[in-house]
């Protein structure tokens, strides 16, 4: 038997049963577009480590495809060559320090260099939600909290942020169409009062673009820009919710942790959403904030001390004294690390379950880009980023190596460029970047 | 000028295989409470025991532990963010003080005993009544980087709080507004605590302690890692550090008078008692004592 058709309910139909199975290895599925016969869409998930890293443990000694991995990525070892470890890329003209790593992390844009006032940029998954669609969302956040600011990894055309949550719930009812009629006359009605107010707003500020300089011309001109992508969402919207809600599981979905404040189950009730939207096709791109710089003091944090030595602290201060060059055996260190190896866990996870959700050729892992990293090494540091890219053999990535930079040699933008195009967005420049990263490339 | 004088503990008491995460000596200066990363709390006779007696023991490790003025009990916080208040006699749990929703940092009661304030790892600090549990105040930090530590005024009409965007805050402890920010730390402020004055003392992961005037803050140098704990008795001043170093400084001039050696590694807390006689000081696996003239 193929895992083609088996889901959880055509069981209970052919029982005529109203018991629900545990999911089961066989029901991984296929992609929307593998179900119609399509051709699949490039996916792109990105996900930022909080604080820093255990450099000890991350950064393989070589360099290359022969490259022995870190101690970290063991957890990737059967994916060996379906990711790549990536050094030396930074923001350079973006490069910040202290505690607003995540406010720039995909932007690039260096947010301190106006003293008193913060100013950001467009997200690069915002890029690639402008021409990945369309889809229900254009995209979706997800972080540890809800919320805006350091919570959120996305900022709009504007450099405004784009909330994220923590709520699986609503993340899950927000991801799909509503399957209720009711519902969804309701959305449909939404939908047409938000475009009335979109015509409104775009009619007064024409006409006062005719009055304005120069300058405010172009800030107005990008203000229209991010209300012409609204309504392009819109248009998008509508058109999911007339063909529906997508059949897949319900039932098989964990909207609530177990334990309680687990890292490792948030990560996994998070990292499952993913897979499902990315599955069924509701959005092609997804943010997620592994943590925030001082939080939360998650309950795997004393289990770690007490295994590695280290005194009880807070979640900030052991991203302070877990990381820079205090040797492989300081017990904060090591504690660091053995949070990184959660992360590297959870992502295997994530990779196993994307490789086994059948594409319209290869698997749902082929035509995905999972990026995730980190701006700092040390604490507050932002010179060279701790990054790693996975997935996305059919978008034309090279994956199985350490590919490590100068310092300021290339930048993160680089690699978000070269994201963007792999994922076949028209896109030639992004923020400071210079060129794509050939090295990745097949 | 006289160098400090250096002085090895007099006594050591073994805690095997835990970290000593919190103390606080009763206010008679007849028994000690400690609890640990293993969160467990004992209870030590000072001068007799060598053994202590356990008096409770949590599923998360106790960050925080103060006695009450009464002396019979005593409030303690853990890491998951449970925070009550414990009869010594009985072990029992008689107020729970429930709103924090992450790790407890830090405690403090009102000079006149009504009152217990606690800071925590959910960015809030909460004033609540000590015998009824209720919150009566509830003060968001405004950062995302925990109250790391607090204090009452001796008046009790301000409460100062530190966080780890490297600032201080004083608190109305009426209605909670938001009174000042004060700034020069720079990094994380650990500690927090008032002299007799009401002079307000800070001590941060920048190193340095710093007294709070009226016109300028001064700044005490001397620690060479990060300050993790701060008692002040009279015009002493009594920090603790990453370094495994108790030092002690003269508030009149700034000075530092002594230096406390003997533990191999991070002070994890810190408390005086006899009049300035006993310093004790717990860290892994061990608690000191330094018996002072």
């Amino acid at each position: 038997m193929t895992s083609m058709n088996f889901n959880r309910r055509s069981v209970l139909r052919g029982f005529g049963a109203t018991l629900a199975l545990p999911a089961l290895e066989i029901m991984t599925g296929q992609t929307q577009a593998a179900t119609k016969g399509g051709k699949d869409p490039g996916r792109l998930a990105c996900f930022y480590i909080p604080g820093a890293i255990n450099q000890y443990n991350w950064y393989p000694k070589d360099t290359g495809f022969d490259y022995s991995p870190g101690a970290t990525h063991e957890p990737l070892k059967h994916h060996r060559d379906k990711f790549s470890i990536l050094s030396g890329l930074s923001h350079i003209e973006g490069r910040i320090t202290g505690h607003k790593h995540p406010l720039n992390f995909l932007t690039g844009h260096n947010i301190a260099e106006t003293p008193g006032l913060l100013t950001n940029s467009v997200s690069f998954d915002q890029v690639a939600a402008k021409y990945l669609g369309p889809t229900y969302l254009p995209s979706f956040a997800l972080s540890w909290t809800s919320g805006v600011g350091a919570a959120t990894l996305s900022r709009n055309s504007l450099g405004v942020d784009i909330p994220a949550s923590s709520d699986y719930r609503k993340v899950f009812e927000n991801l799909f169409p509503p399957a209720d009629a009711s519902q969804l006359k309701n959305a449909r009605e939404r939908i047409a009062l938000n475009r009335s107010i979109l015509d409104t707003a775009t009619g007064d500020v024409k006409a006062l673009k005719r009055k304005l300089g120069v300058v405010d011309r172009d800030r107005i001109e990008q203000y229209l820009e991010s209300i012409r992508d609204v309504e392009k969402r819109l248009d998008d919207r509508d058109a999911i919710l007339k063909t529906g809600r997508p059949e897949f599981d319900e039932e098989s979905v964990r909207l609530a942790p177990q334990g309680k404040n687990s890292m490792k189950e948030h990560l996994e009730l998070m990292m499952d959403l993913i897979a499902l939207a990315f599955q069924t096709d509701m959005t092609r791109v997804v943010t997620h904030c592994l943590g925030g710089e001082a939080g939360p003091n998650y309950s795997e944090y004393p289990e770690w001390a007490k295994e590695t030595g280290a005194p009880t602290r807070g979640t900030h201060d052991y991203h302070h004294k877990g990381s820079g060059n205090r040797g492989p055996d300081n017990p904060d260190t090591r504690l660091i690390g053995k949070r990184d190896y959660l992360f590297m866990t959870c992502l295997a996870r994530l990779m196993d379950k994307l490789e086994s959700i059948k594409a319209s050729d290869g698997s749902l892992l082929d035509h995905t880009t999972l990026m995730m990293g980190g701006s700092q090494i040390s604490s507050h540091s932002g010179s060279n980023f701790p990054m790693m890219l996975a997935g996305g053999k059919k978008l034309g990535f090279k994956h199985g190596q350490h590919v490590k930079w100068k310092r300021d040699e290339r930048s993160a933008s680089d690699l978000y460029m070269t994201i963007l195009q792999q994922l076949g967005c028209p896109v030639e420049k992004f923020k400071e970047s210079k060129g794509d990263l050939s090295e990745i490339l097949a | 000028m006289k160098p400090p004088n250096t002085i090895d503990p007099d006594f050591t008491l073994k805690c095997e295989g835990e970290w000593v995460t919190a103390m606080s000596v009763s206010p008679d200066g007849k028994n000690l409470v400690t609890g640990s990363d293993k969160g467990v709390i004992k209870l030590w006779q000072l001068g007799k025991d060598v053994v202590p007696r356990e008096v409770k023991r949590f599923s998360s490790p106790v960050t925080v532990l103060l006695y009450c003025p009464k002396g019979d009990s005593i409030v303690a916080g853990t890491w998951d963010g449970d925070l009550i208040k414990l009869n010594l006699k009985s072990g029992k749990t008689v107020v729970k003080y429930d709103g924090h929703r992450e790790t407890i940092t830090a405690v403090d009661f009102s000079p006149d005993g009504k009152y217990l304030a606690s800071g925590s790892a959910d960015d809030r600090l909460i004033v609540w009544d000590v015998e009824t549990g209720e919150d009566l105040l509830t003060m968001h930090q405004g950062n995302e980087y925990d109250v790391t530590t607090l204090a009452f005024s001796p008046d009790g009409k301000m409460i100062a709080t530190g966080d780890g965007e490297n600032q201080l805050k004083l608190w109305d402890a009426d209605n909670g507004e938001a009174l000042k920010s004060l700034k020069g730390h720079e990094e994380p402020v650990s500690q927090v605590a008032f002299d007799s004055k009401g002079t307000l003392i800070s001590g941060s992961w920048d190193k340095t302690l710093r007294v709070w005037n009226e016109k300028k803050a001064q700044v005490l140098k001397g620690h060479r890692s990060e300050i993790t704990s701060l008692e002040v008795l009279g015009r002493d001043l009594y920090s603790a550090s990453e370094e495994g170093i108790v030092m002690i400084w003269n508030l009149n001039h700034g000075r530092l008078t002594k230096v406390l050696k003997g533990a191999k590694t991070s002070i994890r807390c810190l408390d005086v008692t006899w009049k300035g006689k006993l310093v004790l000081a717990g860290t892994q696996g061990e608690l000191l004592g330094w018996l002072l003239k």
